[in-house]
């Protein structure tokens, strides 16, 4: 297991470097570039989200990120200090209406759990930790 | 995110390339609805070189979209592809927008 973290500020000013973090370890640990597009743009919905969402506007406070390889499946851990949510339970908005009464948000927790293998939330230690997972290509038997 | 602005006598052409996303798509919605306010009624999106585009993104064009329609307009989208498209159907939206395969059949359609 090769692990490595980031500790950020809960700002969406930071959205690049959380990105190129991920996708560094998606690089490094072999994921493929349709299934690499699709973690990096799951990593923004959950850290636009928590960015807005999490802290009041007047306090912002801290994003951490953690990249777990593992022989089989690459996790993203991302934890944060606010105010008890957990996404994998958001509310789908009704995508049948037509455009005018379509709501014009609530897509990110949509495209969140359909982008990754799996997802898994859980309250830790007054903070929140969500857990993106993807399946790795086949290792070749030895 | 690269963004630029084309008037034809049908329409007006709004080319994207790169990624619009959190950061860049308030730059795309204030570009478009202000060209709304100036009376545009026909957008052709020309999503030729755009790479990502994530729900924020996905929000602007639904903006932009109902402005259009309740000047009695409409949005277009051209040429979505790659995960731009997967990403765009995953959110639903392929039930509200058309989409057409290049700009010039958008314009035929406008």
């Amino acid at each position: 297991m090769t692990t490595q973290r980031l500790e950020l500020p809960a700002e969406t000013a930071a959205l690049p470097r959380a990105l190129a973090f991920v996708v560094a370890a998606a690089e490094g640990a072999g994921l493929a570039a349709e299934a690499r597009g699709r973690l990096e743009l799951a990593v923004e919905e959950v850290f636009v989200n928590l960015c807005t969402h999490a802290y009041p506007v007047d306090a912002p406070g801290w994003v951490e990120i953690s990249t777990h390889h593992a022989d089989d499946r690459l996790t993203i851990e991302i934890r944060d200090g606010g105010i008890p949510f957990d996404g994998t339970r958001a509310p789908t908005p009704d995508l049948t209406r037509p455009l005018a009464t379509r709501p014009v948000g609530g897509l990110g927790w949509v495209l969140v759990r359909r982008l990754v293998d799996a997802l898994d939330y859980r309250r830790v230690d007054d903070g929140n930790l969500l857990r993106l997972t993807m399946r790795l290509p086949g290792q070749p038997r030895r | 995110m690269e963004l630029a602005v084309q008037q034809t006598p049908s329409a007006q052409i709004i080319a994207l390339r790169g990624r619009l996303d959190t950061l860049t798509a308030p730059s795309y919605e204030a570009r478009a609805l202000a060209l709304i306010d100036d009376g545009a009624t026909r957008i052709v999106l020309d999503l030729a070189g755009l790479t990502y585009i994530s729900s924020a993104g996905l929000r602007s064009l639904i903006v932009t979209a109902k402005a259009l329609q309740q000047q009695g307009g409409v949005l277009l989208l051209a040429s979505l592809t790659g995960n731009v498209r997967d990403v765009f159907e995953m959110a639903g939206l392929d039930a509200i927008f058309k989409t057409y395969d290049s700009v010039a059949t958008a314009l035929d359609a406008a």
